[in-house]
């Protein structure tokens, strides 16, 4: 964007603030009901995703962090900017998860009056709501009005309002849904990309195994409380109580559990037809034992793949 | 899906203005982007054709035969509504029942009635508002546009009829002799079609759904000239009828900034039932649009 436009973030766009979203005790009640107790955490230039159960309280999360809600307690900064303020809400994107577009309006034209929102001149939020819609994928359809967009070009036009303003934090509430399987694996590089261009992102997504290929660490946020922050691997690492499972796979079954029960971190050998099933007590040094025995093991073995420790498995331990 | 050519942008602050106005803008434009729109705008303004043509023809602009009416030289008996060289001539039809109250109950409930609470049954409440626009100059953006518009027909249409009989009249005694008390009259007119789409607004901000809001709205305008009509009658009290009506009270008001002569009427209880009116709308709006709860 080039002069007048409004959006981003602080004044200086390189300048890194230490967090670009901060959580700081932040306790939000309803009345009698508390929808978020104590959270407290932090987003950099990174991909963080934002999980739970169905009214634990992730949009509440988001409202708050979008500057919708106010918190009951505590701090919420974007950038350093209290959330809500006008300076957060430049540095902020919000593509929410319900539909809330006007039908009769075109993808474009969409777009473009919600870079104006920001006070973007007419020309300038053309010109770029025309490139951001174009580099999602709706450049030939932009022109169409959107009661005649699928479920994956609606979701494009809400991603594009939400990256339109050039924002430096992105909050995307679901934003795989409707899309068919060749965009969420592009819509996944996008969001992978943003990081790298000084973007900090928070998505929710109910689909765990798409949500694991797109962030760095995950919040795990459970009846109000966040119960979990952090990479997956380090998460499934602190759950000593939950045994590891392991497939293995190659000749002589039967021959190599004998030989893997003996082992001190396997807790028991379920002895399949194609496959044993290992359950662990601890992961170190199991899976450097496994490959020195496969390489004199005769044949090889042809498969050695950790079961649960996928972010599906994580949140199942950690919730219920 | 292309690679992202992403960029994080600078923050300049601009005029609070430039971040409404585009709003404003586009409530005010809503009807004109459809040709069912257009259609409904242009049922709207057949009144003021209808003055026009009757302009034209009394100033011998069109002919049909023996049907030119020398109106400079019409007699006492002339009714002020049918004269042109009066300013009630270019006020009646706004301010009258027939056609002015459903001209602007048409059009208000086509737009200004579906402002707000259109979106919020789309939820898009929530998206405006991570924009650079507070709940408070959002209100303020969607009563502007809808005012706007209505005014095109409310102020716009007897000022472009009084400008074109000053125009075509042949001399200038129509401008002189009326031209301070029809800048009232605009002043008027502005004045109560901000308080009609005022209280529309309102009713917009407060409603889940727009067709909620339409029947809500016409229920106020329609039912309370008939509530006003029917009390004055039944109390002997005709002033009633003006004061207790929100049309009526608006044309009252209108009446009184213009300085011209009305009967029957209590100026005060005109005023006084607008202004309770939106300050008993106002209240429950703010918290419904959660000017509390959203950081402006």
């Amino acid at each position: 964007m080039s002069g007048q436009a409004v959006a981003g973030a602080i004044s200086d766009p390189h300048a890194q603030p230490a967090a670009l979203l901060e959580f700081g005790h932040v306790t939000k009640w309803y009345g009698t009901i508390a929808a978020l107790m104590d959270v407290s955490f932090q987003v950099g230039t990174e991909v963080v995703g934002l999980i739970g159960k169905n009214g634990v309280g992730k949009s509440s999360l988001m409202k708050l962090a979008v500057g919708l809600l106010r918190p009951s307690q505590g701090r919420i900064l974007v950038g350093g900017h209290e959330a809500g303020s006008r300076r957060a809400r430049a540095m902020v994107g919000f593509c929410p998860e319900v539909d809330r577009l006007y039908e009769d309006l075109t993808g474009l034209t969409f777009v473009a009056w919600m870079l104006r929102y920001h006070g973007w001149s007419r020309r300038e939020a053309r010109q770029r709501s025309a490139e951001v819609l174009d580099e999602l994928g709706l450049g030939a359809n932009m022109h169409r009005p959107i009661r005649e967009y699928s479920k994956g070009m609606r979701q494009r036009v809400r991603l594009g309002q939400a990256l339109a303003h050039r924002p430096r934090f992105l909050l995307l509430d679901e934003p795989m849904t409707g899309l068919d399987p060749v965009a969420r694996a592009e819509l996944t590089r996008a969001i992978r990309q943003l990081p790298a261009q000084g973007v900090g992102v928070l998505v929710s997504s109910h689909v765990l195994h798409e949500l694991e290929a797109v962030v760095d660490r995950v919040v795990l946020v459970h009846q109000g409380c966040l119960v979990a922050d952090g990479r997956v691997a380090e998460l499934r690492d602190l759950l000593p109580a939950q045994p590891h499972r392991v497939r293995v796979a190659g000749p002589r079954l039967r021959e190599l559990a004998g030989q893997l029960v003996t082992w001190s971190q396997v807790q028991s050998v379920t002895v399949g037809e194609h496959a044993l099933e290992v359950w662990l007590t601890g992961a170190p040094g199991f899976y450097e034992s496994l490959t020195e025995l496969g390489a004199s093991w005769p044949g090889g073995l042809q498969e050695i793949r950790a079961l649960d420790d996928d972010l599906a498995s994580v949140f199942g331990y950690l919730v219920g | 899906m292309n690679t992202l050519r992403y960029r994080v942008d600078s923050f300049r602050p601009v005029p609070a203005v430039r971040r409404w106005w585009p709003l404003a803008a586009r409530e005010f434009l809503s009807l004109f982007r459809t040709r069912w729109g257009l259609a409904m705008f242009f049922l709207c303004s057949v009144p003021g054709i209808g003055r026009l043509v009757m302009l034209l023809i009394g100033f011998g602009v069109v002919r049909f035969g023996q049907m030119r009416a020398p109106l400079p030289r019409r007699g006492p008996g002339t009714l002020p509504e049918l004269d042109p060289l009066r300013v009630e001539f270019y006020i009646d039809p706004v301010l009258d029942v027939m056609p002015g109250m459903i001209v602007v109950l048409l059009l208000s409930s086509l737009v200004t009635a579906r402002a707000i609470a259109r979106d919020r049954m789309t939820n898009a409440l929530e998206l405006y508002w991570t924009r650079g626009i507070s709940p408070r100059a959002y209100l303020f953006a969607k009563w502007l546009g809808s005012f706007m518009l209505v005014s095109l027909l409310t102020v716009a249409v007897p000022f472009v009829l009084w400008l074109t009989a000053v125009l075509l009249a042949d001399d200038w005694s129509l401008l002189t002799e009326t031209a301070a008390q029809f800048g009232l009259v605009l002043t008027g007119l502005l004045l109560a079609t901000a308080v009609w789409t005022g209280i529309c607004i309102l009713i917009s901000a407060l409603c889940s759904s727009a067709n909620t809001a339409m029947v809500l709205w016409s229920m106020l305008l329609v039912g309370s000239s008939a509530l006003g009509a029917v009390l004055g009658t039944l109390l002997r009290e005709p002033w009633l009828a003006s004061s207790i009506s929100v049309w009526g009270a608006g044309a009252v008001i209108v009446r009184t900034v213009a300085g011209m002569p009305q009967a029957n009427v209590y100026v005060p209880g005109a005023v006084f039932v607008l202004g309770g009116l939106i300050a008993l709308l106002l209240l429950p709006v703010l918290r419904r649009l959660r000017l509390a709860e959203a950081i402006a």
